[in-house]
């Protein structure tokens, strides 16, 4: 509990670094997501209301609430998916931006140093790869971010709704937090297994390259150990794969267990 | 030599006689053990740097187990090649990963590096090898270890043909016959005393190579002493 207030600023921070990220990358393009989602937001809460105009204006025979409710709903609906599609379409450019950018940016870093310590020190060179590899995944976080967003609007704007309708019902949107809490445990697991398999990792691609490389390939026939090489590398992929493999079961057995908790009738799981 | 293409058709390389393209590539190869001037620095330990043609053998990048490793050659090819004083200073010995990329790994100079080099080609003419082809085997050795070297050599390549490919006079004057090699064609075959006599390609860059020498040698020792 004693964490929570740190932890609030720590997201907002790293929700700035992102957005910051995809607004130097297109500042154009992340303006018209921004506002692809809040329209998305706005509609998608809206038309429920027309519902709400069109079945009130009917039973109690008031033809302008009725006609109100309507136009809110033919507005709204199709508004809402068309904002969704476009937003969709609008995101998976500003990835590929933030992408550029992010890869322009590691470059960079990585070559401004005078110094070559960063690719002999093997914490680095893991920091490096991880960033590397992770590009595309980060490259996709502000756009994420901004689903996140758009679908806290919505979670409070239904609760809200949910509210007006009966009280009691503002339980429904709470038991979304379980499987909430259980993909944070389950991104902790991996980022874990990512470090730790790090090394590893990196020697797989070196052991590849050597095999596929003319002149290391010329020497390892020379002495016979091209087999041995890709046998070598064959068991360190199992190893990786077998490592990996039982992170994303364990991510996979708490993702599990939260989604039990929102089973009506199932028992409460410890952690949540 | 190495048979690592298929040999052209203008000219036969023979093999007690035998036409090389005869020969079962595999085969062959386990009967030469090379150094290439641009050799592999393998992300392994110093042991299966050294003990490469039994990388099978071993467990591997952090493994404890190298069974089917013959340490006898394996400490005679070091002790001849000047591996084992860089293995000495190893953290952790032959156990040492070659790579500082990786955790608990070190990087070698270009010196240490050729010395496991040649300490992986002596290792496998130990384990009955019967061709060692050295590209450069000295050009990142100082002069210390490159004398040290040469002084060993009859001893190191006793009862194996031995084919050196070097720029350097004193590598090569040391050679049975001296083949000069001219826009891929050889132009002048001998003993390093012959090919002097003959006044060709050869003796004229020796000349010029040795009056180099001549002319650096007083320079440097004034140098030394100021």
């Amino acid at each position: 509990m004693a964490e929570t207030p740190r932890r609030a600023p720590r997201m907002l921070r790293r929700l700035g670094v992102l957005l910051r990220t995809a607004w130097r990358a297109d500042p154009g393009l992340l303006t018209a997501c921004t506002a692809a989602a809040l329209g998305y937001v706005v509609l998608s809460l809206a038309y429920p209301l027309g519902f709400r105009a069109i079945i009130n204006g009917t039973t109690e025979h008031r033809g302008g609430a009725v006609v109100l409710g309507v136009i809110i709903t033919v507005v709204a609906l199709p508004g809402s998916w068309l904002l969704r599609l476009v937003g969709a379409t609008l995101g998976s450019k500003l990835t590929d931006q933030a992408s550029l950018r992010l890869g322009l940016l590691i470059g960079r870093l990585v070559n401004a140093a005078p110094f070559l310590e960063h690719f002999e020190r093997p914490d680095y060179l893991a920091q490096i790869d991880t960033l590397r590899e992770r590009r595309r995944t980060l490259a996709a976080a502000p756009n994420q971010s901004l689903g996140l967003i758009r679908s806290g609007l919505l979670f409070a704007g239904a609760a809200v709704l949910l509210a007006l309708v009966w009280p009691p019902l503002l339980a429904v949107p709470l038991l979304a937090a379980a499987p909430g809490l259980a993909d944070r445990r389950a991104g902790q697991i991996e980022r874990r297994n990512d470090d730790d398999l790090a090394d590893s990792r990196r020697l797989l691609g070196e052991l590849f390259s050597l095999a596929s490389t003319a002149a290391p390939a010329r020497e390892l026939r020379t002495f016979g150990v091209s087999g041995a090489l890709l046998d070598r590398h064959a068991k360190l992929g199992d190893e990786v794969n077998r490592t990996a493999l039982s992170a994303a079961r364990r991510a996979a057995s708490g993702s599990r267990r939260a989604g039990s908790c929102t089973r009506p009738g199932s028992r409460a799981p410890r952690w949540c | 030599m190495a048979r690592a293409r298929v040999p052209g058709s203008g000219g036969r390389v023979l093999v007690d006689g035998t036409d090389l393209r005869d020969l079962d590539a595999r085969g062959w190869q386990g009967q030469v053990a090379v150094v290439y001037q641009d050799f592999t620095r393998y992300p392994l330990s110093a042991r299966e740097n050294v003990a490469l043609r039994d990388l099978g053998a071993g467990t591997g990048h952090g493994g404890t187990g190298h069974g089917g490793i013959d340490h006898a050659a394996l400490e005679q090819a070091a002790e001849q090649s000047g591996a084992a004083a860089v293995v000495a200073g190893l953290p952790r010995g032959w156990d040492t990963l070659l790579s500082p990329g990786y955790r608990g790994g070190v990087d070698l100079s270009g010196g240490q590096w050729q010395r496991i080099a040649l300490a992986r080609a002596l290792y496998s003419v130990a384990l009955g090898a019967r061709v060692l082809v050295l590209d450069e085997p000295t050009a990142q050795l100082d002069i210390r270890a490159e004398a040290a070297f040469y002084n060993r050599f009859l001893e190191l390549t006793s009862g194996v043909t031995t084919l050196i490919i070097s720029h350097r006079f004193a590598t090569v004057r040391r050679a049975d016959r001296i083949a000069v090699l001219d826009s891929g064609r050889i132009t002048e075959l001998g003993s390093h005393d012959d090919l002097v006599a003959a006044d060709g390609t050869y003796a004229e860059m020796f000349t010029l190579q040795a009056a180099r020498f001549a002319a650096a040698g007083p320079a440097r020792g004034g140098s030394s002493r100021g």
